[in-house]
């Protein structure tokens, strides 16, 4: 289990992050989100020892991150990782079968291949996708306990995506392997992450189960016969609303029946459920939160 | 096997092909230069050149602590690094020792190869001194690596790290002579009473004792003194060879020996502070502004307030001189040709405190 207790930190005198609290059970694949600068990657690298906060500890299984030993269990895949002008798959294993002994070859070049990938050749001349499907192939190789991925889909084409997607599902299922995985492409984390912390004014604003948290909203289409304006739905708990002439899209909280029954009240002429995802959750929450981009 | 030593082993493993290749480049240096050197041109025997090994020392304990440790000035390359299981401190002691090795390695080849070559001409050299000279000249070496990997550490840049090793060369060497203009004139008026002999004996002295604030001086004079009782003092009218003992050679060339132990305790102080600043400096410093005291902050100050005083003239053009330089030198610093307050009140401090003390010391102006 990964505990984030009351983590503070500064970066060039600004606070980046301020009393940060989060508990990561084991097993579990948190996706961590927030808008750009929120301290996403900030934050994985205090996780994973890279950082040492200005205040508060993280601990893995009880132990701090700063210990040798822990960091024996985690392996950090930051957003750009560093490259010489001759490195290349094999020499990159080389370097972590030191620290890592028990780094799986045949694992490792079975995804090269998924990714057609040869190790052999210097990954300079890369496009960032090849270089992120190498890393990727790494970090799973290693069979870590904990997995902290930054920023893990950025440059991966949707087939590496897929591919990429299925080896975190097995590596949870085969090794228990527990994933932080920080994105942009919410879509993508939904479909794998059975858990989101949502970074914001520097802190974790909301977390939780995906599933548990997106049931809690519910949206519905509605289209009236006359004119109406954005006021009509005051007195809802609206979390977003989008109005184009005279039909409005609107995200609520709260329980989906009771809902339909309040909206109906408004007599539309016509009114549809639609399923509320992951990203619309995000952009709820946020624009909640004072964003308007 | 711990994965402190897998790791030793690695980074000595990546660093054979480097050594070999500054190995091969330093044997053909020193070797080709003791065949020129005692091949002579005077006599049947000249120089043994061993000042080439010194040179090749003093250039691999200052370059290679750079390459060794330039990769945590990268926060990239920090990324990949630190999260590893394996403590700051060992990863520290890694790259230190790893390092060493390539110095001793390539300095020891250098050697071999230069010692080889004098082989022919052993006759004419008291050649068994030379070992004695390869442990010294290695153990200050040493001292040179420390002070020099503990100088780039300090600095958060690769860039900055290099600029600020370079300056530090001639930094103590410029303070302690710049200092010199107005002792060496405070001593003509009130010491000596003007330019006679004896003041001339103290400008020479003193002139011989800042040479020793460059931290390659105690190789360098180490190898003076051996060359001296190897290949003996040479009259070359009459081509006599005079051999000097160690206290003769000590005492014409290595008159301020005892300035070895300030460099043997900065040796063993810049080994705990690069070990101390390695294992506390946080990753995200590294290509941020280097704010060491170790670094721009303090040699910009000495550089200034040595180019007014190295100045026969305290005139205005060279006062206008010294604010240009210093803030030539802030605006690298700080990435920016817009300085802050600090940085002006310090330019304006020397400038200050220059002209007192050189009006203090009297006679700079006259």
């Amino acid at each position: 289990m990964i505990e984030i207790k009351n983590i503070n930190h500064s970066l060039g005198g600004k606070e980046v992050l301020k009393n940060v609290n989060l508990n990561v059970k084991e097993g579990s694949v948190m996706g961590l989100v927030g808008i750009n600068g929120a301290g996403k990657s900030t934050l994985l690298r205090i996780v994973s020892g890279v950082y040492t906060p200005c205040g508060g500890e993280v601990l893995i299984d009880g132990e701090s991150v700063l210990k040798e030993s822990t960091r024996e269990k985690l392996f950090f895949l930051p957003d750009d990782p560093y490259f010489t002008m001759y490195t290349t798959g094999a020499g990159l294993f080389e370097m972590y079968k030191v620290f890592y002994p028990a780094i799986d070859a045949e694992k490792f070049r079975e995804y090269l291949t998924a990714y057609a990938i040869d190790e052999k050749k210097p990954i300079r001349n890369w496009s960032k996708g090849m270089r992120r499907q190498l890393f990727i192939a790494l970090a799973l190789a290693v069979k870590p306990k904990y997995l902290l991925l930054d920023e893990a889909f950025d440059g991966l084409d949707p087939l590496s995506r897929l591919t990429f997607k299925k080896a975190i599902n097995e590596a949870v299922e085969e090794n228990g392997t527990t994933v932080i995985i920080s994105s942009h492409s919410l879509r993508e984390l939904e479909d794998f992450c059975d858990s989101y912390a949502l970074i914001d004014n520097q802190t974790v604003a909301s977390s939780g189960d995906i599933a548990e948290n997106v049931n809690k909203l519910c949206k519905f289409q509605l289209a009236f016969k006359e004119k109406a304006e954005e006021s009509i739905f005051a007195g809802l708990p609206v979390v977003s609303l989008e109005k184009s002439g005279r039909f409005f899209r609107v995200i609520l909280e709260g329980n989906t029946a009771e809902m339909a029954e309040k909206l109906a009240s408004l007599s539309p002429a016509v009114m549809d459920e639609m399923p509320v995802d992951f990203e619309e959750m995000f952009i709820s929450e946020v624009q909640n939160r004072g964003y308007t981009k | 096997m711990t994965v402190f030593k897998k790791y030793l082993g690695y980074r000595l493993k990546k660093a054979v092909l480097p050594t070999l290749a500054f190995s091969l480049i330093a044997l053909a240096i020193t070797s080709f230069y003791a065949r020129v050197s005692a091949d002579g041109f005077m006599a049947a025997v000249g120089p043994m050149g061993i000042e080439s090994l010194a040179t090749i020392m003093g250039v691999i304990a200052s370059i290679i602590p750079m390459l060794e440790t330039a990769r945590f000035k990268s926060r990239r390359n920090i990324d990949t690094l630190w999260f590893l299981p394996l403590s700051r401190f060992k990863m520290a002691l890694v790259h230190y020792l790893s390092g060493l090795f390539q110095v001793f390695i390539i300095y020891t080849v250098a050697f071999v190869g230069h010692f080889l070559c004098l082989l022919d001409f052993s006759e004419h050299f008291k050649l068994q001194y030379m070992p004695l000279y390869y442990v010294l000249l290695l153990l200050l070496g040493v001292i040179v690596y420390s002070v020099f990997i503990f100088l780039f550490g300090e600095a958060n840049g690769v860039a900055d790290g290099v600029i600020s090793s370079a300056l530090w060369i001639f930094a103590l060497y410029a303070a302690v002579s710049a200092l010199g203009l107005p002792i060496k004139l405070y001593a003509v008026e009130y010491i000596y009473g003007g330019y006679n002999s004896a003041f001339y004996a103290f400008a020479r002295e003193y002139s011989q004792f800042s040479a020793w604030f460059i931290p390659f001086a105690p190789i360098n004079n180490l190898t003076v003194v051996f060359q001296s009782v190897m290949q003996g003092w040479k009259n070359y009218n009459d081509c006599e060879i005079y051999w000097p003992t160690f206290a003769e050679a000590i005492n014409r060339s290595f008159k301020h020996w005892y300035m070895v132990f300030p460099w043997i305790a900065a040796g063993i102080a810049s080994t705990w502070g690069y070990f101390r600043t390695f294992c506390r400096k946080g990753a995200e410093k590294a290509g941020d502004i280097s704010g060491s005291a170790f670094c721009y902050k303090t040699l910009i100050p000495i550089y200034g307030a040595s180019l007014i005083f190295m100045s026969t003239e305290g005139d205005g053009f060279t006062f206008f001189l010294t604010v240009a330089a210093m803030y030539i030198g802030y605006s690298i610093y700080r990435r920016s040709f817009r300085i802050p307050k600090s940085d002006i009140v310090t330019i304006l401090s020397v400038i200050a405190g220059s002209i007192a003390f050189m009006l203090l010391t009297n006679g700079a102006f006259s």
